[in-house]
């Protein structure tokens, strides 16, 4: 009960029941003021001011680094989803033309998109890995080969479909 | 004495820090000194906490705000502004103290507060204070940083969660230790 004080997780009622019993018995009376001290203590250090004119130093540093760009990573489930959304039309567009074909060339195309962008993930995280100062602009530069190879693999993908088509 | 605040100013003052964000990612720099002045004393506050000199929270704290810019376009808004940038500085700490390890014996890191003699009660509760700050600075990192965030910065158990990336109940059972442990080097013994 005393670590849960510490906690700021007692109740009143509990509070109360703790502090009638360390009230009655000395010794829970001597550990209980010991730890109030030393995390009380903790609890008040007045906190540090920074220096003013380290804001400054930080804006001059950051003029003269590039804007910083959205990371695409947010974005992949959209894209993700707009290649579910794809193949499932493909499939369901020709339905009764073949659908074991297009369900496969669904798949492949699904499949490419997936295995580009884990190849990407696992090649900016290396990157990042063995040079840190270069991680960021690792990350977007490799999440811009996903938007490629994810387009490619798509363009594979319908182009298995349109065969399946013409010998349909 | 401040200045008074411009209009421009003023409007910033209003925007959240999601706003200030997506301003800082088209390009309006300037922004960013907002989103800094938010942040800087708890920032600050978290990096002097743990390494305990101001020469190096003075150093770290540039590097930490130039991390979280080249970052920003990485920020989740699905957690606090506050705890992503909690989490880029206690990294930057981790980061300052393995290159220190292998320079500095970390013993000597320590520097003294700025205590100076005064009254005897003020000075005893300084006295006490640095005790009870170099009893948590010898903590594990693992120990130490969840009493800090915890006792020092008011953190709540989720927010420290997040910062640490580890589940509420490690977070809690890793505090719960900490203070046996800060207990035990303070001679205090507790049940």
């Amino acid at each position: 009960m005393m670590m849960r004080f510490f906690d700021r997780s007692l109740g009143e009622e509990q509070t109360a029941s703790l502090r009638r019993h360390v009230g009655e018995c000395a010794r829970c009376r001597a550990r209980f003021d010991r730890l109030l001290a030393a995390l009380g203590s903790l609890e008040h250090v007045p906190g540090a001011e920074p220096p003013a004119g380290l804001d400054e130093s930080v804006m001059r540093a950051v003029r003269a680094l590039p804007v910083p760009a959205p990371e695409l990573a947010g974005t992949a489930p959209v894209f993700a989803a707009a290649g579910i959304l794809l193949a499932l039309a493909f499939a369901f567009a020709l339905q009764g033309n073949g659908p074991v074909e297009l369900m496969l060339a669904a798949a492949n195309t699904l499949n490419g998109v997936v295995a580009e962008a884990w190849k990407t993930q696992l090649a900016a995280d290396f990157i990042g890995g063995l040079f840190p100062g270069i991680a960021d602009a690792a990350g977007r530069m490799f999440w811009n080969v996903v938007l490629a190879g994810g387009v490619s693999s798509m363009l594979v993908g319908l182009r298995s479909a349109v065969a399946v088509l013409r010998k349909v | 004495m401040s200045r008074p605040r411009t209009r421009r100013e003023n409007v910033r003052l209003e925007m959240t820090d999601a706003n200030i964000i997506a301003e800082c990612l088209s390009g309006r720099t300037e922004a960013f000194a907002e989103l800094m002045a938010r942040y800087r004393r708890i920032v600050y506050n978290v990096i002097f906490n743990y390494t305990g000199s101001r020469d190096d929270s003075d150093d770290l704290f540039q590097e930490v705000f130039i991390r979280i810019y080249r970052s920003l376009g990485t920020y989740d808004a699905e957690y606090q502004f506050s705890t992503w940038a909690i989490r880029i500085a206690v990294n930057a700490c981790f980061d300052w103290r393995k290159k220190r390890r292998e320079t500095v014996p970390i013993e000597s890191a320590a520097e003294v507060s700025d205590a100076r003699p005064g009254p005897e009660e003020q000075y005893i509760a300084e006295e006490q204070t640095e005790r009870v700050l170099e009893a948590v600075r010898g903590l594990p990192d693992m120990y130490r940083v969840p009493v800090q965030l915890f006792h020092q910065q008011g953190l709540s158990y989720r927010e420290i969660a997040d910062v640490l990336k580890q589940p509420e109940s490690i977070v809690k059972n890793r505090l719960y230790r900490a203070r046996l442990m800060l207990a035990s080097k303070l001679n205090v013994e507790c049940g």
